[in-house]
C-alpha cells in the first residue's frame, strides 16, 4: 500500500549529499558489507604482493620439515620442508585469479545471452534460451571434471574456461526473465516512445535495474569459482605444480598431513576458502540495499516494531456473550438514529520509525458508526484514511502503531467490546464474525491458487468448525448468489474471472459470517465505471437487505456522495469536516471540502468552473504547525498557522449535521463563514477562483 | 490563463487539416496461448476494428472508454509503438510506417506519447535529471554539457517545477505522483511535438492535483499550436478538457463529436451507459440505464456491433451488420443502428428516448445546479 511505503520511511527525503561522501555514508550504514569488502580487498592485495611479500619460494624445499608455526616459518613447513605461509600467498594468486576471472567471463557472457534473449524476443530468443536450458541439464560436476582432465596443462585459463562454460546458463536465465519484465514497464516503453535507440535503452534501462542481479550472480560465480578450482586441484585434475588454495590441500592429502597432525598445513587453506566465500556473501547481502535508491533509505526496524504495535492500554475484556443475537429487520437509517455500533475516539496512529521518531498518519480522530449508517471517509493519498481503516480493524501492520484513543463496538444485544482489548484469539471472532474488510485490489487479497469458493468457504471453516461440509457448499452457493456471481463459478480461479467478478467474490467473502460491520478499502477504484456502479449498486441492496453498516473508503468524493449517508473527510491525518452527505455537498463548510467538491467535473447541469486546489497534499512526516491545510487554502489567516483547529459542529439555519475542523468557524474570525453566510458550493468556487 | 482554473475546453477552429489522422486503423494482437492447429486460423485478439479519427492543431480530443476498450493502443498505434494490422496513419497527410530506425524518430519527435503511471514510467534508478538529459540529448544531440543541463531547466521550469535545481537531482522515489506526472510531460515536451497523445495522464492522481496537470497541458496545447489526443476513462473530464470526444467500445469507435453533444446528447446507447455509470451528485437520483453485462471477449467479439449483447434497444441487423455512421447533428456522428431511416429503428429510437429522457442522462432536463434536493 502506498500510504505504508511512504511512510515507512521517516528520514527518506533528506537532501541528498554530493557525491562521494553520500557514498561513504550509504556504505557505512552498512557495517557488513563494509567488512565483506575490506576482507575481499585484503586478499586481493595479498594475492597482488605474493611475490614480493612472501619470506619464501614456495616450491623451495628445506630441512624444516613439518614444523609447527614458528617466528622464521609462521604456517610452518610442509613434508618436503616448504613454507606454507609462501605457499598460501602464492595460492591467493591462482584462486583469485581463477575466481574474478572465471566471474567476469561467466557474467559478461550471462548478461549477453540473457538480455538479448529477453529484449529481443522472437527467434532469436527462442535460440539462445534453447542453448541456455541445454547447458543447464548437462551434468555439470561430471563435465567440469572431464574437461579439466583433458585439457591440457594451461594452468589458470584452463579452469577458468571450463568454470565458464559450465556454468553461464543459469545467470543468462535469470537475467533473461528479469529483462522480459522490465521490458514490459512503462519507464522502457517511455524511453521507446520517446524514440530513443535499442542499445541505449538496453545500457541505461535495463541493465541499470538489474546490476543487483548482475552482482549477486558475480558474487557467487567468484565463490563457486574458487572452491571449483579447488576441488578440481584437491583431485589432482590441474596443474599441482602450480601453487594455488587447491594444491596445497592436494599436497597436504598425498603427505598424510591429517593422520600427522600436521594441521598448520591443510587448516590455513581450507579457512582461506570459507573466509573468502563469507566476505563476499557479506558483500552480496548489502549490494542491493546500496544500488538501488528506494531502499536506500532507513529500513524499518521490524521487531521492536511489532512488539509495540499496539501501545495503546488494554482493558479487562468483556467476555464474549450467548450466541449473536440475530439483528432486527433492516430499518432505513436516518440521520436522527442514535444507535451507536461503533465508537471511535481519538484514535491516533502513529509510524514509528527507525529512530524511534513517530509520524502521526491518523491524529486524533473521533467518529461514530451507527446501525445501518454508510460513513464515507474521503481523502487523498496520504491523508490517513486506508491507516484508519486497518486500525479500526487492527490490522495496521507495524511500523503502524495505535498510541492513543479507543474503539467500542456495541453487539446487537446491546453489550460492547473494547476492540483495543481483544486478545488475538478474540480479535480473530471479532474480525469477520462482526466486522469483516473489503480490500482495494481483490486480484492480490484472492489466493491465485485456491478457487474462490474454497476460498470462501476457508472463512466458513476457520470461524464455523462444526458446520458439515454440506451446509458449506451450500452457504457458498448462497453467498455466490447473493453477490451475483453464477454458482457454477465457484470453481474457477481467480484470474478466470473479470475485475468485476472477483470484487464480488471479495465481497462474499466478507459477508460470509454475516457481519454487522463491512469495512471497504477502495473497492472499486481498480474497476471501470459501469462496472463499479454494477458492485456499488449491489452493496446498497445487500445493506439494505441484510442491514449491516458500511465505512466505504474513497477517494472519489462524487461516488462517496452518491452512496453514503455521512460523510467525513479527512486532511492530514485529520477529519476535517463531518456532515450529512446532502448538508456535505450544497453546504461544504470546510475550505478543502469545497477545494474538493470544485475538482471533479460534472456530468450533469451546466459546466461550471473548476477551481481545483493548488499545491499538493501535504507530507505526514513534515505537516505544517497549525492547520495542515492552511499552506493551499484561499482563506488562510495568521492563527492557521499556529493554532490546530478541533472539529465543532458548524451552525445553520435548518439545523445542520455538520461538523468542521477550520478556524473560520470560530467567532471573530476573518470573514467568519458561519451557518448563515454559507453559500452554494458555485458561488464559493467562483469566489475562490484566483 | 491560470493554470488553477478550468471552465471550457480549449476549442482552437477544427479549421485546417488535420496533424495527425488514423485512417480506418484496424488492430489484431496474436493472442497468447494455444497451439497453432493445422485447418484452424490463429486466433487474434481484436482490440482495435477500423477506427478513424483526426487530430487538430491547437485542439484537444478525449478517446473515451472502459479498459480493453482499445483506447490505449489506438494512442500505441498512433505513435507508431505497434504496425497496424490493416489501415493508415497519416502526419501532415502522409502516411507514416514507421517501427524502427531514423524514420521511427522522426516521427516520434513529432509525436510524443505520455503515459498513464507517473510512478512507473521513470527508471527508478536514474535522477530527474538523468531522464530528462537522455530526451533532450535524443532530440537536440547538438547541445552538449552546460547547454544541455539549461535546457533541462528550462523544461523543469516550463512544467511549473521551480527552483528546477532543486528537482533535477531527485530520484523519482522522492517525488509527488503529481511532480512526475509533469516531468512525463516535460520529456515529452524536449522533442517539441507536433502532437501529444497523453494516455491517461491523470487518473493515477489525486483529485485535487489532476486540474493542475490538465491545465497544464491545456496551456502546451495552446503556447504549441499543438494537437492533443486525451485518452481517458472518465467522460466527465471530457466534457471540461476537450473540443472533442471520441468513444470506444469493444475496439470499435462508436460515437464521437463536440464534447458537449456527446456528453449531454449521447446518442449511442453505450455512451448513455457510460454516462449513467459515472458518479455525478449532480444528477437527480432515480432510474438508471440497468445493466449486468460486461465487455465482450475481444478474441471472439460478437458480430455486427459489439454492444448488441448489452444493448436493451438491439434490433436484428444489430447482431449481423456493423452499424454505419450516422449524423446526429453537425460534427456528431454515432455508429448504431436506431439513427437509421425506417421504421423499425424510428420506434426503437423513440423507446431509446424516452428511457433515457426518463432517466436524465441524455440532458434536456434542465440545469441541475444547484442540485436539487433528493426526493
Amino acid at each position: 500500500m502506498a500510504v505504508h511505503a511512504a511512510l515507512a520511511e521517516p528520514e527518506a527525503a533528506a537532501d541528498p549529499a554530493q557525491g562521494a561522501a553520500r557514498l561513504w555514508r550509504r556504505l557505512l550504514r552498512s557495517p557488513l558489507t563494509v567488512t565483506g569488502l575490506v576482507i575481499t580487498l585484503a586478499f586481493l592485495v595479498l594475492a597482488v604482493l605474493a611475490p614480493w611479500i612472501s619470506p619464501y619460494d614456495p616450491s623451495a624445499v628445506s630441512d624444516t620439515t613439518l614444523a609447527g608455526p614458528s617466528g622464521a616459518h609462521w604456517l610452518g613447513t610442509t613434508q618436503n620442508g616448504q613454507d606454507v605461509l609462501s605457499q598460501m600467498l602464492y595460492g591467493a594468486r591462482a584462486s583469485m585469479a581463477v575466481g574474478f576471472g572465471a566471474a567476469v567471463l561467466t557474467t559478461a557472457l550471462s548478461v549477453l545471452v540473457g538480455v538479448t534473449a529477453g529484449y529481443l524476443g522472437g527467434i532469436g530468443d527462442e535460440v539462445l534460451s534453447l542453448l541456455a536450458n541445454v547447458f543447464l541439464v548437462l551434468p555439470s560436476l561430471p563435465l567440469t571434471i572431464i574437461l579439466a582432465a583433458y585439457l591440457p596443462h594451461s594452468g589458470s585459463l584452463g579452469i577458468i574456461l571450463v568454470i565458464t562454460v559450465t556454468s553461464w546458463a543459469w545467470g543468462a536465465r535469470v537475467l533473461r526473465a528479469q529483462t522480459l519484465s522490465l521490458r514490459k514497464r512503462d519507464f522502457v516503453e517511455a524511453a521507446r516512445a520517446t524514440g530513443e535507440p535499442t542499445w541505449r535503452i538496453i545500457v541505461r534501462d535495463i541493465l541499470p535495474n538489474q546490476v543487483a542481479v548482475i552482482a549477486a550472480s558475480f558474487l557467487s560465480t567468484v565463490t563457486f569459482a574458487i572452491l571449483t578450482q579447488a576441488s578440481l586441484a584437491f583431485l589432482g585434475l590441474a596443474d599441482v605444480t602450480q601453487w594455488s588454495w587447491g594444491t596445497i590441500l592436494y599436497w597436504a592429502q598425498t603427505g598424510s598431513a591429517l593422520l600427522t597432525g600436521a594441521w598448520w598445513w591443510f587448516v590455513p587453506a581450507g579457512l582461506a576458502i570459507a573466509v573468502v566465500g563469507t566476505a563476499l556473501a557479506l558483500v552480496n547481502f548489502g549490494i542491493d540495499e546500496f544500488i538501488n535508491p528506494r531502499l536506500r533509505q532507513a529500513g524499518i526496524g521490524t521487531k521492536k516494531a511489532q512488539r509495540a504495535q499496539v501501545t495503546a492500554r488494554r482493558r479487562p475484556r468483556v467476555r464474549k456473550g450467548a450466541p449473536a443475537v440475530r439483528r432486527p429487520a433492516a430499518a432505513p437509517f436516518t440521520q436522527d438514529s442514535t444507535d451507536v455500533i461503533l465508537d471511535v475516539r481519538h484514535l491516533k496512529v502513529d509510524y514509528v520509525g527507525d529512530g524511534g521518531g513517530r509520524t502521526p498518519a491518523v491524529d486524533d480522530v473521533s467518529f461514530t458508526l451507527r446501525r445501518g449508517e454508510v460513513l464515507g471517509i474521503a481523502g487523498e493519498s496520504g491523508s490517513g484514511k486506508s491507516t484508519l481503516a486497518y486500525a479500526i480493524t487492527r490490522l495496521h501492520k507495524p511500523p503502524a502503531e495505535i498510541s492513543h484513543g479507543e474503539i467500542h463496538y456495541t453487539r446487537p444485544d446491546g453489550s460492547t467490546v473494547d476492540v483495543l482489548g481483544l486478545d488475538d484469539a478474540e480479535l480473530r471472532d471479532f474480525r469477520w464474525e462482526e466486522l469483516s474488510i473489503v480490500f482495494q485490489s481483490a486480484m492480490h487479497a484472492l489466493n491465485p491458487v485456491l478457487r474462490i469458493g474454497a476460498q470462501i468457504e476457508d472463512v466458513i471453516v476457520a470461524h464455523r468448525p462444526r458446520m458439515t461440509a454440506q451446509e458449506r457448499a451450500a452457504r457458498v452457493v448462497e453467498l455466490l448468489g447473493i453477490v451475483g456471481i453464477p454458482a457454477d463459478r465457484a470453481d474457477s480461479y481467480p484470474h478466470e474471472l473479470s475485475g468485476g467478478m472477483r470484487q464480488r467474490a471479495m465481497i462474499a467473502v466478507g459477508l460470509a459470517l454475516d457481519p454487522e460491520i463491512i469495512v471497504m478499502d477502495e473497492p472499486t477504484t481498480a474497476l471501470d465505471v459501469v462496472i463499479q456502479r454494477q458492485i456499488v449498486e449491489k452493496i446498497m441492496e445487500l445493506k439494505d437487505r441484510l442491514g449491516f453498516s458500511v465505512v466505504f473508503i474513497t477517494h472519489d468524493l462524487s461516488l462517496l456522495i452518491e452512496l453514503s449517508d455521512t460523510i467525513a473527510v479527512m486532511y492530514g491525518g485529520r477529519i476535517v469536516e463531518q456532515a450529512a452527505a446532502e448538508d456535505f455537498y450544497r453546504r461544504p463548510q470546510h475550505p478543502y471540502s469545497r477545494g474538493l467538491l470544485a475538482s471533479f467535473p460534472t456530468l450533469g447541469g451546466p459546466r461550471r468552473e473548476l477551481t481545483g486546489i493548488p499545491g499538493s497534499p501535504p507530507d505526514l512526516r513534515r505537516l505544517p504547525a497549525g492547520c495542515a491545510f492552511a499552506p493551499r487554502c484561499p482563506a488562510a489567516f495568521d492563527a492557521c498557522t499556529t493554532r490546530v483547529p478541533q472539529l465543532v459542529p458548524v451552525p445553520a439555519p435548518g439545523g445542520g449535521t455538520a461538523q468542521a475542523a477550520c478556524l473560520l468557524h470560530e467567532p471573530g474570525a476573518p470573514n467568519g463563514l458561519t451557518g448563515e453566510q454559507s453559500q452554494s458550493t458555485d458561488e464559493l468556487a467562483t469566489g475562490e477562483a484566483r | 490563463m491560470s493554470e488553477q482554473t478550468m471552465t471550457a475546453p480549449a476549442t482552437a477552429p477544427a479549421g485546417g487539416p488535420p496533424v495527425l489522422q488514423a485512417v480506418h486503423v484496424t488492430k489484431h494482437f496474436p493472442a497468447r496461448g494455444g497451439l497453432p492447429r493445422r485447418g484452424v486460423a490463429r486466433r487474434v485478439v481484436h482490440a482495435v476494428e477500423d477506427v478513424s479519427l483526426d487530430l487538430y492543431a491547437g485542439r484537444i480530443t478525449a478517446l473515451v472508454g472502459e479498459s480493453g476498450s482499445g483506447k490505449s493502443t489506438l494512442a500505441r498505434l498512433l505513435a507508431q509503438l505497434h504496425p497496424v494490422t490493416s489501415g493508415e496513419v497519416l502526419l501532415h497527410g502522409k502516411p507514416v510506417r514507421a517501427q524502427r530506425g531514423r524514420a521511427f524518430r522522426e516521427h516520434v519527435r513529432a509525436v510524443q506519447l505520455i503515459l498513464q503511471d507517473p510512478f512507473g514510467s521513470f527508471n527508478p534508478v536514474a535522477t530527474i535529471a538523468g531522464t530528462l538529459g537522455r530526451a533532450v540529448a535524443l532530440h537536440h544531440p547538438e547541445r552538449k554539457g552546460k547547454e544541455r543541463a539549461a535546457l533541462v531547466e528550462d523544461l523543469l521550469t516550463q512544467i511549473n517545477l521551480t527552483p528546477p535545481r532543486q528537482f533535477a537531482e531527485k530520484f523519482p522515489h522522492e517525488l509527488s505522483g503529481g511532480q512526475l506526472q509533469r516531468i512525463s510531460i516535460a520529456r515529452a515536451l524536449a522533442a517539441e511535438p507536433e502532437v501529444f497523445l497523453a494516455d491517461e495522464p491523470v487518473s493515477s492522481l489525486d483529485v485535487s492535483i489532476r486540474l493542475g496537470v490538465l491545465n497544464l497541458l491545456r496551456r502546451l496545447t495552446e503556447e504549441r499550436n499543438a494537437a492533443m489526443l486525451y485518452v481517458t476513462h472518465d467522460i466527465a473530464s471530457a466534457r471540461y478538457f476537450a473540443a472533442d470526444t471520441a468513444v470506444m467500445y469493444a475496439g470499435q469507435l462508436v460515437e464521437q463529436g463536440p464534447s458537449e453533444a456527446v456528453t449531454q446528447q449521447a446518442a449511442h446507447p453505450y455512451t448513455q451507459l457510460l454516462i449513467s455509470s459515472a458518479p455525478d451528485p449532480s444528477r437527480p437520483a432515480g432510474s438508471r440505464v440497468r445493466d449486468i453485462g460486461q465487455p465482450p471477449s475481444l478474441i471472439d467479439p460478437p458480430a455486427g456491433c459489439r454492444f448488441h449483447p448489452r444493448c436493451p434497444f438491439a434490433m436484428e441487423r444489430c447482431a449481423t451488420t456493423v452499424p454505419d455512421s450516422h449524423e446526429i447533428s453537425p460534427g456528431h456522428t454515432t455508429r448504431c443502428w436506431l439513427y437509421a431511416d425506417d421504421a423499425e429503428a424510428r420506434a426503437k429510437r423513440a423507446e431509446n428516448a424516452a428511457a433515457t429522457g426518463k432517466a436524465g442522462t441524455a440532458g434536456g432536463t434542465g440545469p441541475a445546479d444547484p442540485p436539487p434536493t433528493p426526493a
